[in-house]
Order: structure tokens, then sequence, then C-alpha cells
């Protein structure tokens, strides 16, 4: 009761607080049409404030890692039975008999909970009862587009928000100085990214994920121009609040308020932003805990970001690791990129945790599909294909049930059998967890109302801690 | 997937719904009907019949209208709407000297005539068209369809009727005798995203493409979210699943499928005009009365001369062993046709050859010339020779081959040799003997008598000589006008490689079976249906009997004068334009789930006075802009702040926050920086660098391409030219809400975000026009720092500063030299540049 009376003042006073920022933002949507859909939110009292999504873009696999197959190693080399996969069809593997192929990483029981990781991930092994693996996991595509626009947005078409600009659209953010939606992007060139996979769709603008950049300005265009000092720039500032406000007592117009407003946020951005995205003030330790280098573009050095980023009240930041995509050579490519990923996931675990900012904060882990259990080509450089029947993801913290393995595919990894979970329930459970009812924000466009999970999905309650 | 709680209730309230009869009832299924006009009190307010409408509402609530807005504002504001250009300074002095009573009429007219107002006017059409230059998905690669953004800019300048204008997009390439330009229109329901849809997605993905043309053919034309009966029947709208699908029949007979990008599917060659070969044409023609005709002189060597079609029945006539040159005057369109042969292989009894299209063979480029040797008659042993230019383009040319035994096969074009000839085998050093005889204009296939690849068109002076010929086309040399010549002709061969392959629309001969996709799944077939309009809906008339409906007869419906929904919903669009909210809010959707008109005899006037002017839209431009409502003040009041919120009666004119492309062209135009060339392929404005590379869009496999900053006066071209890449526009416009383009959009969303502060502040594009306009300021003389205060004002904003902001303007660049800080005039124009009265339309 008491938590949501509290969130509830401090929703009011993010709307309130006129004096700066988005919340003035926000306050001039409510003036206009758009916004007069906008739901009163959160629902319910959230568990968990703020999401860090670590999107493994490719598609991991999950006999490899998270979903132990002991039979796939005693059928290794045999036909996969056509029992199992009769009809389906594989966006790579051309052979009507492809061949089990099973995991050459060993499993191991983890942690008081017991869960069986892959010795792919030694580290995040040692924060397993923090995790709630959910092995049954299936989606609708195969083909790594639509995928990823199904798991971000509920849908394979483009044009929908991502789940990212609807938790900011429900919740705005906690700091008027920055985007409620950061993205950071890190990896191995493969697939593209593309900018609507954070698309705000039809929600307004605002709400679209914002890409931090590794190289150059963390923000496009945060830098003043050659040639123009920061004192410069300060009385630029000045000079346009006072041209404006003089033309405000002209024609009344209160967007010209908002655009003061947003002229100081983008000033303070400027100085906030670079501060904030400077690794240099994390102290060597934390640094070397994380495996981040300074100047580097590394998962290692977005998961230091992304506390720093939750710490100053950003509500949804999602990392992208490209290059999961193993079609061929999965040894090196899957070991490649565990390395890149599990010293700074199980940092931030433990990181978080020691801040006190873990119950707070939900951790997000897994890609568009898993991978088949069936090899794609063979030798050593074989790899795996595509597959969206059954594969494993996994949460942290933020009310996720800790310690628990929830649902399975088959002995063979393929189909998942037991508990099973699509896409639209793990969304509904992500939104639930930062109090919002997945069926009712909602937002008005051509005609109609839509929501994230459409007309589907259901909470997976297993998983509520 | 889970069973679908919400989905059955649906499902059930459509059938339990007394939907149909009641959403039959719905305002816009009803005739256009003729308003009686309102009697206002004001009559002296009245300018048009709008007007009248407008005030009679008021007047009921007993609102006043606004006064009439200053000078300035008006001048601005119609430049901006009307060309998406703000005025330079001269024009509002012109509009302020000119006395005449019909003053504002004649700009008004002058600027609907202006060529940029066809630009302006696209860029909202190409919203709806989805019109890009990628082809979307992940790979996104280049789709070169830029013909199709000109040809929409210029029917907006011709002010093709709207008619036209649209059933050439849905249609043209079905009209009779249809014209390049009309296939070029037809482009426009190829603008769906592609996908690579590698094998078991291409079926998916090529519905996908119909879909997204109902999706977008009922927004732009019916104002309808179709879409909502793809997977049931529509729940608020008169639409069943059953008439979606007859709908989507009528698209489903394109013979393409969903693969290769925009690769698969009907095509068409097009070479763009441009403005640099039309001038090298007129150079060279100026030349060639200078010249005489090219390639008239007769040479050393000529063994016979041709003016027509000939068969020389003795083979040994003309039985050439060793070097030879052909030449010939030609004028045609067909692909395939034989100037000289010798050569019957199918029979064993080649020689020599010499044509277009190499007789149709795969290895042969259709329209380019060929010539095949052989030293021996019986097997190939010799040399086959394609050419890379066009000569089938229907224009006169003068071709010539030159065989040098045992060296070289070389062609030439209008005097001009062709840089890379594709040369296969070995150049032979004797012919073989052939039992044929000389064929002139046609040629053999297992035939004593020349009886295939007749060459049509016209074929003249068709010269054989024995000899090697050094200069074909009988140039003379020794003139400088021949070197000339020549050098244009080269310029002129690098031009028209560059013709593009357009996809475009087609029909299929034989129609496509199209099932009902039950639940919208395009794997789950249900019932066949044929083309056909929903009940709703007028039936068809006269379509002939014994064949179904196609893409052309839908197109002539929607402009059935009983059609309800055409012409509101296009009238609705342009009121949109300059009102910012159409008198129907919604306007992508007509139906019950969209806003009621606001003003709902208004706009069936309009509509009425659209079909009746012959669907005439710069018509309907002028008439809003003319009208009293149009010119009102855009100065909130606060009597109307609880009156109408929303600014829907329209007591004022709303401010408005301009359009992505207008901010940045407004810089270019203010700065003098402006390119205001016309059309062409698309540019590439400064970008930061690495964009593409940091989300792996320039990777091979995907669209293999990255961004080079256009260097020149490209840098400095309008917009709407800008290269449209749908997975990741151009940062400058996005920040501005400019729409990606990956589906149909009527009406874009208007933000005010700090990134917008950060893109105008910082973006080099900006800086560069802010430092641009200070020297602009020098160079037109403007001395000392009141006088360019007053000059900048002017210039960016079509005004004066008044006594505080020239006194802030000047504490502005006297502290930045107390401060000692550098570049304060550049300092000062950015700010003018930043000012939301800058940013926005009043």
């Amino acid at each position: 009761m008491n938590e949501q009376i509290t969130t509830e003042l401090s929703r009011r006073a993010f709307l309130g607080k006129t004096a700066g920022g988005l919340g003035s933002m926000a306050l001039s949507y409510l003036l206009r049409q758009d916004a007069l859909t906008k739901p009163s939110l959160p629902h319910f009292a959230p568990k968990a404030k703020r999401v860090i999504y670590m999107f493994m873009s490719g598609g991991p696999s999950q006999v490899d890692t998270f979903d132990p197959k002991p039979l796939l190693n005693r059928l290794e080399g045999k036909t996969m039975p056509a029992s199992i996969i009769k009809n389906h069809q594989f966006a790579m593997i051309k052979t009507k008999n492809p061949i089990v192929k099973g995991s050459p990483w060993k499993f191991q029981n983890h942690g008081q909970s017991g869960i069986e990781i892959s010795e792919l991930f030694p580290q995040v092994s040692k924060v397993a009862d923090e995790l709630a693996v959910v092995r049954s996991l299936h989606t609708d595509s195969f083909n790594h587009d639509p995928a990823v626009m199904f798991l971000n947005t509920g849908d394979v078409r483009f044009g929908r928000p991502s789940l990212g600009a609807w938790t900011s659209y429900g919740l705005g953010t906690e700091n008027a100085n920055l985007p409620a939606y950061v993205v950071l992007v890190s990896g191995k060139n493969r697939q593209p990214l593309l900018d609507s996979y954070w698309g705000a769709g039809f929600l307004p603008t605002e709400y679209q994920g914002t890409p931090f950049r590794s190289q150059g300005e963390p923000v496009l265009y945060l830098r003043n121009p050659k040639g123009i000092s920061s004192k410069t720039r300060r009385d630029q500032i000045d000079l346009i609040r006072s041209l404006n406000e003089k033309h405000q007592e002209n024609v009344n117009d209160p967007e010209i308020t908002a655009r003061i407003k947003q002229y100081e946020l983008a000033y303070r951005m400027q100085t906030s932003v670079p501060e904030l995205a400077a690794l240099t003030h994390e102290s060597q330790a934390v640094r070397t805990a994380y495996g981040a280098e300074l100047g580097k573009v590394s998962f290692a050095n977005n998961c230091l970001l992304a506390r720093r980023l939750c710490e100053r009240g950003v509500r949804f930041v999602q990392l992208f690791e490209k290059g999961w995509d193993s079609h061929g050579n999965i040894a090196k490519e899957h070991t490649a990129r565990s390395r890149a990923v599990d010293q700074p996931i199980a940092a931030l675990i433990s990181d978080l945790k020691q801040r006190g900012l873990l119950d707070e904060t939900l951790i997000v882990w897994g890609g568009e599909f898993g991978r088949t259990p069936m090899a794609q080509g063979n030798g050593v450089g074989y790899g795996r294909d595509h597959h969206p029947h059954g594969f494993t993801m996994w949460m942290a913290g933020g009310g996720a049930k800790p310690g628990i393995v929830h649902g399975a595919t088959d002995e063979f990894g393929y189909f998942a059998i037991k508990d099973k979970v699509h896409v639209h329930d793990l969304n509904a459970t992500i939104l639930h967890l930062l109090g919002l009812d997945h069926e009712h924000l909602i937002y008005k466009h051509a005609g109609r109302d839509f929501r994230l999970t459409d007309v589907h999905g259901y909470v997976v309650r297993e998983l509520l801690g | 997937m889970k069973t679908p709680l919400l989905t059955l209730v649906f499902l059930l309230a459509a059938v339990v719904l007394p939907g149909e009869d009641k959403s039959r009832d719905h305002w816009s299924f009803q005739p256009v009907k003729k308003p009686v006009l309102p009697t206002v009190k004001n009559q002296a307010w009245v300018q048009n019949p709008i007007d009248q409408f407008i005030l009679a509402r008021l007047e009921s609530k007993r609102i006043n209208p606004s006064a009439i807005a200053p000078e300035h504002t008006l001048v601005r504001r119609l430049s901006l709407d009307l060309t998406g250009l703000p005025p330079e300074p001269k024009t509002l002095k012109a509009f302020k000297g000119d006395k005449a009573p019909n003053a504002y009429r004649k700009l008004v007219k002058r600027l609907i005539a202006s060529p940029h107002y066809g630009e302006r006017m696209a860029q909202n059409w190409l919203d709806l068209a989805r019109f890009a230059d990628t082809s979307g998905y992940a790979a996104d690669r280049t789709r070169n369809v830029w013909p199709y953004r000109d040809w929409v800019i210029r029917a907006f300048n011709e002010n093709k009727p709207y008619n036209q204008f649209s059933i050439e997009q849905l249609a043209g390439d079905l009209l009779p005798n249809a014209t390049v330009e009309q296939k070029v229109a037809s482009a426009f329901h190829r603008h769906a995203m592609q996908a690579k849809g590698n094998n078991p997605r291409k079926e998916e993905f090529r519905v996908k493409g119909i879909i997204d043309r109902l999706q977008t053919t009922g927004r732009a034309w019916l104002g309808l979210t179709l879409e909502c009966a793809e997977c049931h029947d529509h729940k608020h709208d008169p639409i069943s699943q059953k008439e979606y699908y007859q709908l989507f029949a009528i698209f489903n007979n394109v013979p393409h499928l969903g693969a290769g990008y925009n690769v698969h599917g009907p095509r068409m060659t097009y070479t763009p005009y441009s403005e640099s070969r039309a001038r090298l044409k007129k150079q060279q023609a100026l030349l060639q009365s200078k010249l005489g005709p090219v390639g008239i002189q007769k040479q050393d060597g000529l063994i016979e001369e041709w003016q027509k079609e000939t068969h020389v029945k003795d083979a040994a006539k003309f039985s050439l062993n060793s070097s030879l040159s052909i030449t010939a005057d030609i004028q045609t369109k067909a692909k395939i046709g034989d100037i000289v042969s010798k050569y019957d292989w199918q029979a064993g009894q080649r020689s020599y050859v010499f044509g277009v299209g190499g007789e149709g063979d795969a290895k042969a480029a259709p329209g380019k010339l060929f010539a095949w040797f052989s030293s021996d008659a019986a097997t190939f042993r010799g040399v086959l020779a394609y050419g890379s230019q066009v000569v089938n383009d229907g224009k006169p040319h003068h071709v010539a081959m030159v065989f040098n035994a045992g060296k070289s096969v070389r062609f030439f074009v209008d005097g001009v040799e062709d840089p890379s000839v594709q040369i296969e085998g070995a150049v032979p050093k004797t012919l073989a003997k052939s039992s044929r005889g000389l064929a002139i204009g046609v040629g053999y296939d297992r035939s004593a008598v020349p009886n295939v690849h007749r060459f049509q068109g016209k074929l003249s002076n068709v010269r054989l000589y024995d000899r090697v010929l050094g200069n074909p086309a009988g140039l003379n040399e020794l003139k400088p006008e021949a070197i000339e010549y020549r050098r244009l002709s080269v310029e002129l061969s690098k031009l028209a490689t560059r013709d593009l392959e357009i996809p475009v629309m087609a029909e299929q001969e034989k129609p496509r079976a199209t099932h009902i996709h039950i639940r919208g799944d395009f794997n789950n077939r249900g019932e066949v249906v044929r083309p056909g309009l929903p009940k709703i809906f007028l039936p068809l008339n006269e379509i002939p009997k014994g064949r179904q409906m196609n893409r052309l007869d839908f197109a002539r419906w929607l402009f059935d004068r009983k059609n309800p929904l055409t012409a509101r919903v296009e009238v609705n669009r342009i009121w949109q334009h300059h009102f910012g909210a159409g008198l129907v809010r919604t306007a992508a959707d007509f139906g019950r789930h969209g806003e009621t008109p606001s003003h709902p005899k208004l706009l069936d006037w309009l509509a009425l006075y659209f079909m009746e002017s012959g669907w005439d839209r710069k018509a309907i431009h002028q008439l809003i802009v003319e009208s009293a409502t149009y010119q009102q003040a855009s100065v909130h009041r606060a009597d109307l702040k609880l009156a109408d919120p929303e600014n829907q009666l329209l007591a004022r004119f709303p401010r408005i926050r301009l359009p992505a492309e207008q901010i940045r062209d407004s810089a270019l135009v203010v700065s003098g920086l402006l390119n205001k060339r016309i059309g062409g392929p698309s540019v590439f404005p400064l970008q930061p660098p690495g964009l593409y590379e940091e989300r792996g869009q320039n990777t091979p496999g995907n669209s293999n391409f990255t961004w080079k900053d256009s260097t020149g006066p490209d840098r400095y071209r309008r917009s709407l030219y800008t290269y449209w890449k749908r997975m990741m526009l151009h940062p400058v416009l996005s920040a501005f809400d400019a729409p990606t383009r990956q589906v149909c959009i009527a009406k874009r969303q208007i933000t005010n975000t700090p990134q917008q502060a950060l893109v105008a502040l910082n973006a080099p594009m900006f800086t560069e026009a802010a430092t641009a306009l200070v020297k602009r300021l020098v160079k037109e003389g403007y001395d000392g720092d009141s006088k360019k205060i007053t000059a900048v004002f002017r210039i960016c904003l079509s005004r004066d500063p008044d006594v505080r902001e020239r006194r802030q303007c000047l504490a502005f660049l006297k502290h930045q030299r107390d401060q000692k800080q550098a570049n304060e005039w550049s300092a000062l124009t950015s700010v003018l540049m930043n000012l939301d009265e800058w940013l926005t339309r009043e």
C-alpha cells in the first residue's frame, strides 16, 4: 500500500516537474491530443524500476549454454528423427536428413539452486542463484530481422513500438537530463542493427531508444561546433531563451515554453552525457572486475556504462552484442562471444547487488531465437541453424524469482514442451514486473487500440519473485 | 501460441454486432451532397465560401475570428506552405510595395506556378507512397526508383488532375498504349519493402507486399484501414474478411515473387532525362550542322552499298576471307535485327554477321551491337563480339563494325568507338566460306533463303568495305568541329550507360487464384475469391463480360463520381497541409473508428468543388489560401483556451513547427547555399561518419553500401532529394520527425525534443549555413552590427527586429568580444536559426 502511494506520488512529481526537462515535455504532451489516451501509470506496484536488456543478436544456442541435452551427445552423428523435424523448413540447412550434434561444452550444476550451465559461462555460473532461467521460450519467426522485431515489438512487421519505447511511454524517465531509453551496441558485425529495433513506432518519437555511440560523440551532435566555446554556447542558449520569451509575449503559444526547456535540457545533456559516458570516473578495480578497457568498444564497457545509466535514472538500457549467428564454426564463434559477455554479466550482477540496485533492476538475457540441435555443415567447422521452436532466455533481479529453472524442451532441445513461454508471455511478464498491465498499456493509432502483446500474452506467474 | 482470449471476444463481437447495417449509416459512406451555404452576420469578413462555413460555426458559438495576420507573416506562411521555402527579403518588399487590390492573389498564383510548388507537394505524397531509396528490412539495399519521385514532382507542377495522377500510379501499366512516364508512375505499388526472401519465405514476402499495397491504397485513397480485415471481418467498418481478399485479388496478379530485394518482378529500362545529356545533344547537333551528316562520306575500299533489305543469291559474291568493315545508318526500337549476314550457325554455314541483339543469343544484350566471325563454317572457330552501347532507342545512329583479321573487332556508334566491347574467343585470321548468300537487313536460320532476325525500323547506307577503316564515320579529323564532335560523343556514351532498371507494375496474363487467408496466415488457405469491391460500395459499372476486374477498373472506380470517399479524403489532406490537421483529424481513417469531421458540410462542399473542377488540386490550394480563415493571425487567444482548446473551430490560424525538410531547406535558403536544381539521383548531405558501419549496415550480403557525403553543389540540394534509407534515415531528418517510409504515412508526428536542439545548434550542415549567412551579409554590403542585425532578421524571419531584440543582439555581440570569444557573428546567426519563430510556420 505504502509503496503504491509512493510511486503514485513520484509519478505526479515527475509530471508536475515543470521546472525542467522531460517532465515538462510530457506535460506539453498532455496538452495535446495524442496524450489524451495516456494511461495513468504504473497500474500497480512495480518490482522493477528499470531494465537492462542484454540482447544477444544472432541467436545463442540453447543446447550449448543453458539447456543441457546429453542425448544429443549419445546420438551424435545420427540422423535427426523425422518424427521431430517433419515438415519443418530451415533457414540455411538444406539437407532433409540433418545430423544430431552434441554440445562440445560440459555442463555442471551451480550454486545452491543447482542450475546447469555450460562451461561457456564460468563467471555467470558463480551467480547462478540469481538467475531465473526460462528454457521453454518459443517464437514465430526464424529469420533475423522479423524475429528481432517480434521479440522487441511484438510484431514481425515494421512500425510497432519497441518494448523499451512502451516502457518509457508508460513510465517516463527519472532523470530529466537523459533519454529514458538508451541503446548500447558492441560485438562482431554480422546482421545489421536497425533503428526500428528500438523505434517508437507510432508512439511519439521521444520514446524511441537513443543509441549511445561507442566512438566519437556518445550522442549525435552533442559537441559544440568548431569555433564555438562553451561560454559562447551558454550565451547563445540565454539569447535564444530571451528572444523566445519575447516572442512568446506576442503569440502566447505554450509550445514555445516547451521549446525553451528543450534547449536547456540539450545544454545540460552536453555536459552530463560526456561525464556519464567517461568510464575514467570508475576505479581501476571496478573496470578490471567488468573487464572494461578505456577507449574500447566492448560489451564489458557497455555493461559498466549500463550501470552508470541506471544509477542516473535511465529507465531502459538495451545492450546489443552482435555475432551469435554461428552457422559455421560454432565452437570458435560461441567461445569468442561468451568470452566477451561472461565476465561483464557476472560483474554487473554482483555490482548491482552490492549497490543495492539489483532488486529494482531487471536484467534480461537472450537472443531472437535459439539454434538447431542438428549441425549445419559438418567436420570441425560445423555450426547450428536458426531455431524458433524452443530456446532459452533468463532474467535476474528486478523481482524475477532467483535460482529457478522454468519450463523445458524435449530431450533433443528441439520443441519447448513443458510450461511453454511465448515471446508475448515474456513481454507481458517484463511489463508486469515494471508495474504495467500489458492488456492496459495501450495507444490508439490508425483507428484502433494497440498494445505490445497484440491480443496475446500471459504473465508467467512462476517467474515472479 | 496460446488461444488468445481476446481474439475470441472480438470474433464473437464481430458476429453479434449488428455492425453492418449500423456501419453502413456511417457518414463517410454517404454520398457527397451539395450543402447549402450557411448565412453569416459578418458578411464583410467572408472571402470565399470556405469562410461562410467556418464563420457560421464561430458565430453560433459567439466567437470572433482573429484579425488578419501581419503582411510578413502571410508572405512567409504562403511561401512555406506552397513552395516549402522561406521568402527572400525582396519578395516581401515587392509584396509590400504592390498596392494593387489583387496583390495577394498575384503572389498566390506566382507561388503555385513556381517549380518548387511540386517539390513541396511531392514531399507529402512520397510519405503516402512510402517512397524510399532502399529496399527495407535488414539488407536494405539501394533501389534506383528516383525517376518515380521526379514524376511526382512534375505531375504536381503540371497540375495533373488527381484522377489521372492516381490512375497512372495505380495502373499506368494497364492504360492503352501506356507511355514510359505512365509506366514509371506505376512504380507506386512497387515501393513496398522487400527482403531477400530466400526460399522458404518467398511466398510470405510476396503476400506481405500485397497486404502493404492494400494498406497503402486504403489509407491514401479511401481513408480506410483495410488492413484490419486481413485476419477477420473488420470490427468497425463494413468490410468482411472475404471482401478484403476480393480486393487482395485485384492486386494479386503482378508477376512478382517476394524475392531478391527489389530485383525480381517486372521492370523497365529507363533513360533518365538529364540536363547534361540534353545540353551535349544540342551542342552536337549544332556541330553536325556544320560537319554535315556523320558517316555520309564514302571511303576507299567500298565494295558495295545497299539501301534496303536485300538477298544476294550468289554465295560466292562478297565471300570475303579477311579484314572487312561495315557501316550503316539505323533507326530502330527493336531488340534484335541483323544488318549484314553470311552466317547460318544452325545449318553449319558460318562466315560473318553484324547486327543488333546477337540473334537473341543468351550472351548477347538486346538492343546492342554484335558481330560473329568464324574460320570454320561447320564448327564455330572464331570470335563473338558484343557492344556495350544501346542503339535501339528509336533515334538515328550511325553504326560501324571494323574487323581486323587476326587482331580485333571494334564497334563505333555515331563516330565514337565503343570503349568496352566484350570479346569472346580468338579473332580469326581468315573467314570460312558460307553457302549462304549475303543478306542485308535479315538473317538465316536453317534456310537457304534469309528468313529471321529481320531488321525492324530504318536501315540505309549499308556499306561493305574490304579493308580496315581507320575512321569509319568519315569524320574529317582535321576539322576542330570533328574533334569536338567526337569528344561530345564520348561524354554522351558515358551518360548513356546510366540507364536504370526500374521496378514497375505489370499484369500476369493468367490471373493467380486468390484464397482467403484464414486468420491472416498465408499458408492457411480458405475459400477461393474473385476480384471485387466490398458491398458497401456501389457496384462497378462497365466491366466487359468474360474478364475479371483488374487494377485499372479499380482505379477508375475510385474516381466514379458516386464514390463517397476519394474526393473527401484528398481535400481533407490538402486542408491538413495548410491547417496542420484535417477537417477529419484522422487523415487515413474515415471509418467508424476515425474522428468525425469538424465541419462536415465544408468537407462536402470542398469535395464537390474538387470533383467539379476536374480534380484540380491547385484550385483547392488557391481556394484555401485565399480564404479569410487562412489569413487569420496565429496568436493564441485567452478566450479560446476553454472555448476551443484544440482550435477545431479555427478562430485563429494554427502555429505549426515546420517539417524536417523545411527546417534544413530554410537554412540553405537564408545562407544562400541552396542548389535549386530539381530532380535527379538522390544525394548525400553531410552525415556523421561511421553510422552505417557501427550498425553493420555496410556489410557484404547486406546493403554493402556506405554513405559518402556529397561534395560540391549536391551537398546543398533540397532535403527531399536526400538518399532515403529506410533502416537508418539521415539523423537530421529523423530528429525532426521525418518518417522512415517503411509504410504509408498520412500524417507526420510533430515532437519537441532536446535532440532537435542539438541538431539545430551543432549539426555541421546548420553551422555551415550559419557561417555562410555571415558571409552573405558581408557580400551584400551590410556594414556595422546594427545594419547587419536588421538584415539578418529580414533574411531569417522576414521582419525587422524591435528595439528590445536589437538591443539584446547587440549586447550578445559585445559580450562575446569583451570575453574574447571568437566567431560572435556566426554564433548570432546560429541563434536566429534556432528560434521558435524560425522553426515554426506561424
